[in-house]
């Protein structure tokens, strides 16, 4: 007999899912008690990262005066992460934007506002090109120590690890799990799948349309990640009229328009297929097929259209309509 | 005629006969304690009786426990817990989905 514990509760602006297998290890607590164990973990991840909390281990690092400063094993790894990721992409997912974040209108947290309209969004933007890193890459100068237990950074640099933090969150909270046959961390759409059990029995995971909520396909997942971002939840209309979304192009600041609204990447972790995601999304369609080519991924132009990219063609159980590119 | 001098036993108290009976009490006292201990002592030291366990087996076909709390703190608006089993795997763990968040 196999049983599931599915878990659901609200954290980080988003609702997070826990999918808990049976018990592999005989000392492993029961996966409710697992569960509610992750929640606390969850909760207090979010609460000490969180940009819009003057009270977070983020927000003093972000106020701190000094160019070298004392920091948590969990501020080092995110802001570690959020470096990986820079490194990944060459700049282009990077997390020294905090400042033109807050330039663009996201300075408070949007969690339970309305977003504007997608569609009317993508009707009044500018041209459509792709991001580029910025050529300043500040990300560089920013140093994590962990024998000190310190980041360095230049001085009025903040930043933001909210780009890959869902990602690294649904990773830390699948490592823990590892005493049960199989479990799937849902950070918000960034997941994490592992387990022994999961390699026979792989985790359906639906893929939804930014556009109109519809499943694109289901796929199997067995291991790693799987992550999606888009443009259609973190959307507003700023005072002057013009759309602004939270997805920002590093070399100029704004909002990168690229000719994508939504992107699926699968990888090796979910901090990896978040920043993958991120990476097709905001390099636009021709990058977005050369970075989803190795895990595989799906691509939503902004004209609704699905394209799936890579591996991902023949492990759609429900395949896209529209054309497919190996 | 040789006279026979007869004499007939005294029915008097035997003073010297035996043990008294304190002695007596005392002594078999003294075998019941000792009897009482050797008893005890051979108790102890014999191998406990094996300890019968009662293993209960229970299937549980189909659980379902769905516990809402509306109007938590600290950004968590509501939780929602369900737990479930059954013989099925598939029809357990709906798919998840991944989209913008």
């Amino acid at each position: 007999m196999d049983s599931h514990l599915d878990y659901t509760f609200r954290a980080m602006a988003s609702d997070v899912r826990l999918l808990i297998g049976p018990r592999l290890r005989r000392t492993a607590p029961a996966p409710l008690d697992a569960a509610d164990r992750e929640k606390a973990f969850v909760l207090e991840f979010g609460r000490r990262l969180s940009r819009f909390s003057a009270d977070s281990e983020l927000s003093a690092l972000n106020g701190d005066p000094r160019l070298t400063v004392p920091a948590s094993a969990l501020l080092r790894a995110a802001v570690r992460a959020g470096l990986w990721a820079a490194e990944c992409s060459d700049g282009l997912v990077e997390p020294t934007l905090v400042g033109a974040l807050e330039c663009v209108g996201y300075a408070v947290s949007r969690d339970g506002v309305t977003p504007a309209s997608l569609c009317t969004a993508l009707d009044s933007a500018p041209a459509r090109r792709p991001a580029r890193p910025d050529p300043a890459s500040r990300w560089r100068q920013i140093v994590v120590h962990d024998e000190a237990g310190t980041i360095v950074r230049p001085r009025g640099v903040m930043l933001d690890t909210g780009g890959t933090g869902k990602g690294l969150c649904a990773d830390a909270v699948a490592c823990r799990l590892g005493g049960y046959a199989r479990f799937l961390v849902d950070c918000g759409g960034d997941i994490a799948v592992g387990g022994l059990g999961a390699q026979f029995e792989p985790y359906e995971i639906d893929i939804e349309h930014p556009l109109s909520g519809d499943r694109i396909g289901r796929v199997s997942v067995d291991h790693g990640g799987i992550a999606t971002s888009g443009l259609n939840v973190r959307i507003w209309r700023r005072p002057d009229g013009s759309f602004a979304h939270h997805l920002l192009d590093p070399s100029t600041g704004q909002p990168a328009w690229t000719g994508l609204i939504g992107a699926t990447a699968l990888g090796e972790s979910a901090l990896e297929a978040e920043t993958l995601s991120k990476m097709a999304l905001l390099g636009g369609p021709d990058a977005a097929r050369r970075v989803l080519a190795e895990h595989g991924g799906v691509i939503v132009h902004d004209s609704g259209e699905v394209e799936t990219v890579g591996p991902l063609e023949d492990r759609l159980s429900t395949p896209a309509p529209s054309r497919a590119v190996a | 005629m040789a006279a026979v001098a007869t004499t007939s036993p005294r029915r008097g108290p035997r003073a010297a006969a035996g043990p008294d009976r304190i002695t007596v009490m005392l002594l078999t006292l003294t075998v019941f304690l000792v009897i009482l201990a050797v008893l005890a002592w051979q108790m102890r030291s014999a191998p406990p009786r094996p300890v019968h366990r009662t293993v209960v087996l229970r299937r549980v076909y189909e659980t379902r426990v769905v516990e809402t709390v509306v109007g938590a703190a600290g950004g968590a608006g509501s939780v929602t817990q369900s737990v479930s089993s059954s013989g099925s795997a598939a029809g357990v763990a709906a798919a998840a989905t991944t989209r913008t968040s």
